[in-house]
């Protein structure tokens, strides 16, 4: 299945290329990093969810790419005043508790 | 449904990456803390499919689309992911369509091909199973099961 993802640098450079001939051959295009069987499988955990589209299920992975990039940065600006080059827990910690935006994290990192 | 632990986690080795290149050389990142930063991504995901599968009860449908996925995370207050988003949606619409049309070619091919003498059942079947094997797996891309049956249908390779 083309979406499994791999250790392939080529994933941001994918956006502009859209030959067709190519697509045959499946592994060309790498649109995500993480795998999309696998976010599909915890969308599926939620009891509410009848049917997800496609294009959803890949938004969804999409965005936890962009997620994780955005926490970590966020983290390394916490410990980044302190002249440490190590990120601990505490830093994550301390961002759920100041940045609206990770507050449903609470609880959810122990 | 029981889902084992492993399943609701992420590929540690992915995050592990992504981590890394979002963060400037040098910078080291405990292990306990990129494992809870790998937990708070599958949370993330739970809390985005409910926000968003919220917005697509609201209007009456119970089918998650795209559109849920992106007002969810306007509300989640992450709307700064949105515009980068749309253009992955693009791109990603168009590797699907031009995966329909390559099978959708390959099958015409085949099916032409059929109709020469030399070739014998057996390779007709070995190519059919090899269709098949393909349309399977774009088959698991596209909606989930659901338990009564509705909607529950693939769109036909050749409806555009």
């Amino acid at each position: 299945m083309s979406m499994e993802i791999t250790d392939n640098a080529k994933t941001s450079k994918c956006l502009g290329n859209t030959g067709s001939e190519h697509l045959e051959t499946e592994k060309c295009e790498r649109l995500t990093r993480l795998p999309i069987a696998r976010i599909r499988t915890l969308v599926k955990a939620d009891d509410d969810v009848s049917i997800a589209s496609q294009e959803s299920i890949f938004l969804i992975t999409k965005a936890t790419e962009l997620f994780v990039e955005c926490l970590a940065k966020n983290v390394y600006k916490v410990m980044q005043g302190q002249k440490r080059k190590t990120i601990y827990k505490k830093d994550l910690d301390s961002i759920v508790e100041t940045l609206d935006e990770y507050a449903f994290l609470e609880g959810a990192l122990e | 449904m029981a889902e084992k632990p492993e399943d609701l986690n992420l590929p540690n080795s992915v995050i592990a990456r992504i981590i890394k290149e979002a963060l400037p050389e040098g910078v080291i990142i405990s292990k306990e803390s990129r494992s809870a930063i790998s937990k708070a991504a599958s949370v993330f995901v739970l809390y985005c499919t409910s926000c968003a599968n919220n917005y697509a009860l609201q209007q009456k449908r119970k089918t998650l689309k795209d559109v849920d996925v992106l007002a969810a995370l306007e509300e989640m207050e992450f709307e700064n992911f949105v515009p980068q988003l749309k253009q992955f949606l693009e791109a990603f619409k168009l590797e699907q369509k031009g995966k329909k049309t390559a099978l959708e070619k390959r099958r015409k091919a085949k099916e032409s091909s059929v109709n020469t003498p030399e070739l014998t059942s057996d390779v007709e079947k070995a190519d059919a199973a090899g269709i098949g094997a393909e349309m399977g797996d774009l088959d698991e891309l596209l909606v989930m099961d659901t338990d009564d049956g509705a909607n529950n249908k693939f769109e036909p390779i050749n409806s555009n």
